[in-house]
């Protein structure tokens, strides 16, 4: 990993020697970790020692179990162009959640720690910019700000140690609790941790695993990322640059279809009631003059039907010749039950056609079929009232276009909403239960 | 009071001592590592000899460096030793030519101005009477004890705004303020005491040059 491009490879490496513990003898690699180790923890039996006084024994800690992680002491890796050593580890559990803290030393950049859970990876630092006090009682969301950016509270929990070795910055032992409390900026996480003796703040930076794994050289068994991580940035490179490309298409559909519904629905030329018996048996309306061939023709019709159906058969007419056909069926049924009034179809309905050529057109409007109530087969009487209107300009695909870019506009926010609920889901949660 | 000359040649092997700054005190020759004492009227070589050992740093003498958008150039170097290892201190100057000092501790890093005089208060508290956590306004702050210790210098090189002697030691104490702000009492074995006050610096934001 590399976002400086600076030379701070210490010029010489870790200085690597060993010491015998001093629980059960086993030989133990210490990684040159600085003057500031305060403990030697032993992997074998969990002895732990003082570097600073002959490696006396400070406890021993016989049951502890060796965590999972894709890391260990010995390993160098570079981080923001700056090579590190895996000097120590600890193993920490809380709330049925495991993690692993790796102590990291630079002999150009001091201290800090590679934080792995669930596979998901942070760069962990002391940060001197500490938050008001206040934190240890926010809510989770609140904001909190430590003088150089705001966090949101994520979470505040009780961690336990459960694995120590290698050296380590300070004396931890196996069973030591300590109070956390997390507050995110993504990719950053700033945290807490009370003890009985102090408090300290560290500031984690999310890092992409895989990025992370080929810095350290990492081999073997890797688990891919479960669940969000709180410190983790939401990435969708390709369903951002989706939104984005549709969003101006969006806004375009969207204008057109408007400017469409609002001024495409075209000049009214005719206007015309049939009755019940025109319908019946068939009735020719009276000429239309249509001057704007090729263009849309739209017929406005308006039945008064009431809990029925009806198919009319509708012929254009030239000189009593039929030049085009079409059916349109209308039904509209309406009631009331327990939860009040409902109603469904449409007692009204609009029909599109095209004249080759200007002049004067006649319809022939017919009932064909229709029945009444739930069962009936009998045609219902209705009237038919009828507009046309010429030069009328259809939204139609506008409408779906706006429809699609809509949806794709939405995907990118949508996905990192979704994103966002994941990462906050076990926390509030949480705070639901309590 | 006379003002220095623009360069000065080394006493003890004649080559140009190139001062970065007006206000040198105290420089190490870079060809024949002779310590020279620099004076109001002219120069006197002290006669002894500064070796640091090299070891692995991000700053090094005469390789710029920025921070925060501005320049730095290291002119100075000292190493103390206290009772967890060892520590640098380098000397620099900003683009305006001010001196400076960036203290530096394995990955601790922290600017510091030397207070003046005037700058300070008439009182200032005795190191014994300094306690690990105690806490203590100063300087209309409050600030807590952090770090009480003492150093001795190991070693020098470059140009120093002091004369500083190998083996001197002496004891200080950090006091932590908000911000990351941080006040260095030092006390001198001949009872003065001086003070410098700054703030912690994240090394991973300081971008080294390749000019020097």
């Amino acid at each position: 990993m590399s976002t400086q491009h600076q030379d701070t490879r210490p010029e010489t490496t870790a200085r690597v020697r060993s010491v015998q513990c001093r629980g059960c003898g086993a030989p133990l690699t210490l990684h040159g970790g600085g003057h500031r180790i305060l403990s030697l923890s032993c992997a074998y039996c969990g002895t732990v020692m003082d570097p600073r006084h002959d490696y006396a024994v400070l406890a021993k800690f016989s049951t502890q179990q060796a965590p999972f992680s894709p890391f260990e002491p010995g390993m160098q890796g570079e981080i923001h162009g700056v090579l590190f050593t895996i000097i120590g580890m600890v193993g920490w559990e809380a709330q049925g959640d495991v993690w692993v803290d790796l102590q990291l030393y630079s002999e150009t950049h001091g201290y800090a720690w590679l934080s792995y859970e669930r596979g998901h990876v942070c760069f962990v630092r002391k940060t001197r910019h500490l938050p008001n006090a206040l934190v240890w009682n926010l809510a989770p969301k609140q904001s909190v700000t430590d003088g150089l950016r705001t966090y949101r509270l994520y979470e505040r929990y009780m961690a336990t140690i459960n694995y120590v070795a290698g050296e380590l910055t300070w004396v931890a032992a196996v069973g030591n609790r300590v109070q956390i409390v997390e507050a995110i900026a993504p990719p950053l996480l700033l945290s807490g941790e009370r003890s009985s003796t102090e408090t300290e703040y560290h500031l984690s930076e999310y890092l992409d695993p895989a990025a992370v794994y080929r810095a350290f050289q990492v081999s073997g068994q890797i688990w891919p990322r479960a669940g969000v991580h709180a410190a983790q940035p939401y990435h969708g490179p390709f369903k951002d640059a989706l939104s984005k490309a549709a969003f101006p298409f969006a806004i375009l559909s969207g204008v057109l279809a408007a400017a469409l519904w609002l001024f495409g629905s075209g000049v009214q030329i005719h206007q015309e009631t049939f009755l019940p018996g025109d319908l019946q048996t068939g009735r020719h309306s009276a000429e239309i003059e249509i001057t704007r061939p090729n263009r849309l023709v739209a017929l406005e019709m308006e039945t008064n039907l009431d809990n029925a159906w009806v198919d009319f058969d509708i012929d254009v007419l030239k000189d009593n010749e039929e030049i085009f056909s079409m059916g349109k069926a209308f039904s509209f049924y309406e009631g009331r039950d327990d939860e009040g009034y409902w109603s469904e179809g449409s007692r009204s309905a609009r029909a599109l056609f095209k004249v080759p050529e200007p002049g004067r057109y006649r319809l022939n409007i017919q009932l064909a079929d229709g029945g009444t109530g739930e069962t009936g087969t009998t045609p219902p009487e209705t009237t038919l009232e009828l507009s046309v209107r010429q030069g009328y300009i259809s939204s139609y695909y506008f409408v779906i276009l706006l429809i699609i870019t809509g949806i794709a506009t939405l995907i990118g926010p949508g996905a990192r909403i979704a994103f966002e609920r994941r990462r906050w889901k076990a926390v509030l949660d949480d705070d639901d239960d309590d | 009071m006379t003002s220095q000359p623009a360069s000065y040649n080394c006493p003890n092997c004649g080559a140009e001592l190139p001062l970065r700054f007006r206000h040198a005190k105290m420089a190490v020759c870079e060809h024949c590592d002779a310590t020279i004492f620099l004076e109001d009227d002219g120069m006197r070589l002290a006669g002894t000899r500064s070796v640091l050992a090299e070891m692995p740093s991000l700053i090094r003498l005469g390789q710029a460096f920025s921070y925060d958008s501005r320049d730095y150039l290291p002119v100075g170097h000292l190493r103390y030793r206290y009772t967890l290892g060892r520590w640098d201190e380098w000397w620099i100057l900003d683009q305006d030519g001010n001196g400076l000092w960036l203290s530096v501790d394995e990955g601790d890093f922290v600017f510091e101005k030397p207070l003046q005089w005037d700058q300070l208060p008439t009182r200032l508290p005795a190191f014994r009477q300094l306690q690990l956590d105690q806490s203590v306004r100063l300087l209309e702050q409050d600030w807590t004890v952090t770090e009480r210790d003492q150093g001795r210098c190991e070693g020098f090189r470059g140009q120093l705004p002091a004369r500083v002697a190998e083996g001197e030691h002496f004891f200080y104490a950090h006091l932590s303020g908000p911000d990351a702000s941080l006040l260095t009492l030092e006390y001198a074995r001949d009872g003065t005491v001086s003070a410098s006050r700054g703030y912690w610096v994240d090394p991973f934001e300081i971008r080294i040059g390749t000019g020097t």
